[in-house]
């Protein structure tokens, strides 16, 4: 099996990691994806995902409208997704997804996210007086559509609407001052290949068109921040193999930041590498694993130093549990996650039913 | 009509439809006990007692020289100026519409109050002649003779006790006009034959002596006797001044010096410079030339005076040494000694390491006590304890409001925590237990990496900090920005991590472009 996990592996890494290895660099503290907006975007959704190291571009089984749109045409049922996580430093996730075969050849599908930290506190003015307590609040929706072109490709789209509500400033008594944006028609488009019964293949370029315009609310004047999310490139890759005579998936995202959503380039090109791996020991509860963030840009030939300071990956897991037989032959299966967190703030949490039917 | 004959003494005295009503317990003003801000815009008080007003309310303390202070205040209180004397504390307040309120303190009672001056418009107009008056507003008072004296903007001095009432208002101008004040009108006149005095003479500036009130009115120099209620103008004709904008009374030794802030005409330009003037002999002499950037006066002990130069940031000390004999009106005669900007940085930068202004001075005496007071936008500087011989060593003592941090990073936050176009910067207030290494990172919402602010730098113990903090105000600081970028707007991390393994996250916000 590893040998067989090499050979896919090999050529995608020829294909991808190399030429960033080989672009120009500048300073890594200067240029990392930090850098960019839309940050709060680019952390995995779903519980699933969550534990197989955020790779599920080619086997995302439920919010496909979020992660591949192409595979709402390879539905075979209606699915009904509730999820909730929490993060270190008070960041909440909440989502909530609807998708459904529509014979013979579409899929449909919608998900909403809420992301943000519903409370701050403790922050302050300049003279260290405490401000009142606030929130950063995003809410995303995504709606998808694809089609079945061929019994093994398919081909969809979403159409984002994204929003955030920031705090932005203070009065001299601490009551903070928000600004809000809402961004409508980034597109994310993908394809969906499954060359055979245990491969597939996923290829999604996102946050298409996506920009955020930022009218500072000021009264006395307002100030404009033009925030051009990076847009992506992600090769995502489904093995399906067997461990000990039961069931082994894994699966593996690259993603590639190349260029913005307007397809200007990047000041630098990033890779990053997620991994993951699910086992089917038991027929009620699957087990989960995976790796995630493993960032590659010019560094590591450059300034090899440099990038090995800022050099981290999360360590993820998780299980999947399946309710049917509780439910009497109702499909309903419930999701966890966890992670560690890149920085090692905490751990990272997602839990999610999702209802099939 | 008949009017009380004109004389060079003018008394007009207006009872009270111009009232001051006393009210009790303004509930928006919050009592503390800390310092409610260090940046401080006025400062007042007497040997033992101070007075500051700063951008978020005032404070006081009665025990100046106690080591630790013990300190009163009120956030919100908003004043432009302030004046303190026999235990009782003035603040004019800051407001949209007019007239202005007072803020009254009394040390007796421990309790403040709104001084709310009113008065009937219409006649108010009446007397003043003009279609669209200046209308009424406190700006300064002097105590004399057991009496605030409070100068208005378009109407003379009123009276106000210890307790705040206001019984009555004087006015200069050259009539005998006695005006009762429920009308403004003279008394047994009809309107039809009014002849009113002479236009408002605003007075923006009063400075008091033993038994005088002197009052600086646009273009002249009044002095008023509380006892007889008279007033006398000063002649000046010999400077050709223009303007006065502040005065400052020195009453030492039975001896009385008006320091004057003034422009003067000179040929078809004006300058603004600094004269004295000397009842006893009648007799102007300029102090100092080019007193543009003059923006303070406090006369010291032992003929000494100090000058703010707010726009060089620097205490100018001179020394009043008018001789006996008569010199040109017109040739400076100050003795310039020093400036104090030594002793000042001296203290600041043991303390703080960040830029500050000066902002006003003041230096009270009482006996044999004095207390030197220097305003910053940072705190407090001020010493009980001068040495003239050694100006550049003044052993200034530094108060500041400070918030105390758990060492160890027990406490930790961005100052402020949202960074925009109006705070442009924040530094990351945090303590340590023990001298260490600190490397502060900021993170996005993800944890991706943004910038590192501060790489392994040394950072003392804040046990081992006049501040009681490790932060390096300078060098601990993000403005939000990558390679001179703003960054994308929203709600990043920061992360403090010491080399003994010790860390904290916190949060702060960019919105800026």
């Amino acid at each position: 099996m590893v040998k067989l996990l090499l050979l896919k592996i090999k050529p995608v890494i020829l294909i991808t990691v190399i030429p960033a290895l080989l672009l120009p660099t500048q300073s890594a503290s200067a240029l990392g994806l930090g850098r960019y907006g839309g940050s709060y975007l680019r952390s995995p959704v779903g519980a699933t995902a969550f534990s197989t190291g955020g790779a599920q571009t080619a086997s995302a089984g439920y919010l496909c409208s979020w992660w591949n749109p192409a595979l709402l045409a390879m539905l075979r049922q209606k699915k009904l997704t509730l999820g909730l996580g929490y993060r270190p430093m008070g960041r909440t996730d909440g989502y909530l997804a609807f998708e459904l075969p529509v014979p013979p050849r579409v899929g449909v599908g919608l998900s909403l996210l809420y992301r943000g930290i519903p409370l701050i506190k403790g922050l302050v003015d300049e003279q260290e007086y405490p401000l009142d307590d606030c929130a950063y609040e995003t809410f995303s929706l995504k709606v998808g559509f694809a089609y079945l072109i061929k019994r093994n490709f398919t081909a969809g789209f979403n159409i984002s609407i994204l929003y955030q509500s920031l705090p932005t400033g203070f009065e001299d008594d601490g009551n903070i001052i928000y600004s809000s944006v809402t961004e409508i028609g980034g597109i994310d488009l993908g394809v969906q290949f499954v060359p055979n019964k245990k491969l597939s293949y996923g290829l999604v370029l996102k946050n298409i068109l996506a920009e955020f315009q930022w009218e500072f609310t000021d009264e006395n004047f307002s100030p404009i921040y033009q925030d051009t999310l990076p847009a992506s490139i992600t090769l995502g890759q489904e093995l399906k193999t067997t461990l000990l005579d039961k069931p082994f998936i894994w699966t593996c995202d690259i993603i590639g930041y190349v260029f913005n959503s307007r397809f200007r380039s990047l000041e630098r090109n990033h890779i990053v590498i997620n991994n993951g791996f699910e086992w089917q020991k038991w027929k009620m509860l699957f087990i989960r694993a995976g790796i995630r963030d493993i960032t590659l840009n010019s560094d590591i030939i450059h300034d090899s130093g440099e990038y090995a300071g800022h050099f981290t990956l999360a360590v993820t897991m998780g299980f999947l549990l399946d309710l049917s037989t509780a439910l009497k032959g109702k499909d309903l299966k419930l999701n966890y996650g966890v992670a560690t967190d890149k920085v090692w703030a905490g751990l990272d949490q997602q839990l999610d039913f999702v209802f099939s039917f | 009509m008949s009017l009380i004959p004109a004389s060079r003494k003018i008394v007009i005295l207006f009872s009270l439809l111009l009232f001051g009503t006393v009210q009790s317990g303004w509930p928006q003003y919050t009592p503390t006990n800390e310092i409610v801000s260090n940046d401080i815009y006025r400062v007042e008080g007497s040997s033992d007692t101070l007075w500051m007003l700063t951008t978020k309310g005032v404070n006081f303390t009665t025990s100046i020289i106690d080591s630790p202070i013990v300190w009163s205040g009120f956030k919100n209180v908003s004043g432009f100026n302030i004046s303190y004397a026999n235990g009782t504390a003035l603040i004019f307040l800051q407001t949209n519409s007019y007239p202005n309120d007072i803020w009254h303190y009394s040390h007796q009672t421990g309790r403040h109050s709104i001084i709310s001056l009113e008065y009937d418009m219409g006649a108010f107009e009446k007397v003043q002649q003009v279609d669209n008056p200046i209308v009424l507003l406190a700006v300064d008072a002097a105590w004399c003779n057991n009496a605030f004296w409070i100068a208005c903007m378009d109407g003379g001095l009123a009276k106000s006790d210890v307790s705040g009432a206001i019984s009555s208002i004087f006015y200069p101008g050259l009539d005998d006009s006695v005006f009762t004040f429920s009308s403004f009108l003279p008394v047994n006149l009809s309107i039809d034959s009014l002849n009113p005095p002479s236009k408002t003479k605003r007075i923006i500036a009063v400075a008091s002596d033993d038994s005088l009130v002197w009052a600086a009115c646009d273009s002249a120099l009044w002095s008023f006797n509380p006892t007889d209620t008279t007033w006398l103008k000063v002649n000046d004709s010999i400077i050709n001044i223009q303007e006065y904008f502040d005065i400052e009374v020195r009453s030492q030794n039975d001896t009385t010096t008006v320091y004057s802030f003034v422009s003067v005409k000179n040929g078809t330009d004006t300058d603004t410079c600094m004269y004295v003037y000397n009842p006893i002999r009648d007799r102007w002499n300029k102090f100092i030339d080019n007193a543009e950037n003059i923006t303070s006066i406090a006369v010291g002990a032992k003929d000494y005076v100090y000058l703010l130069d707010r726009e060089q940031g620097d205490v100018l000390l001179y020394k009043d040494t008018l001789p006996g004999i008569s010199l040109d009106p017109h040739v400076p005669y100050a003795q310039y000694v020093d400036n104090i900007t030594t002793s000042i940085n001296n203290r600041i930068t043991e303390a703080l390491t960040v830029n500050y202004d000066l902002t006003d001075i003041n230096y009270a005496i009482s006996g044999n006590d004095t207390l030197f007071q220097v305003a910053t936008t940072i705190g407090l500087l001020y010493s009980n304890n001068e040495h003239y011989d050694e100006v550049n060593n003044i052993p200034f003592k530094f108060a500041s409001r400070k918030v105390p941090l758990a060492s160890d990073l027990g406490k930790t936050y961005a100052v402020p925590g949202i960074i925009n176009n109006y705070h442009p910067e924040a530094y990351f207030a945090y303590n340590l237990a023990k001298d260490d290494e600190v490397t502060i990172d900021i993170f996005d919402y993800n944890m991706d990496h943004v910038v590192k602010v501060v790489d392994s730098a040394p950072r003392l113990a804040g046990k081992h900090r006049t501040t009681g903090r490790s932060t390096d105000v300078d060098k601990d600081r993000w403005d939000g920005t990558v390679n001179e970028k703003p960054v994308p707007p929203g709600v990043y991390f920061y992360r403090i991590k010491t080399k003994k393994g010790k860390r904290s996250f916190g949060k702060i916000i960019v919105a800026k472009n």
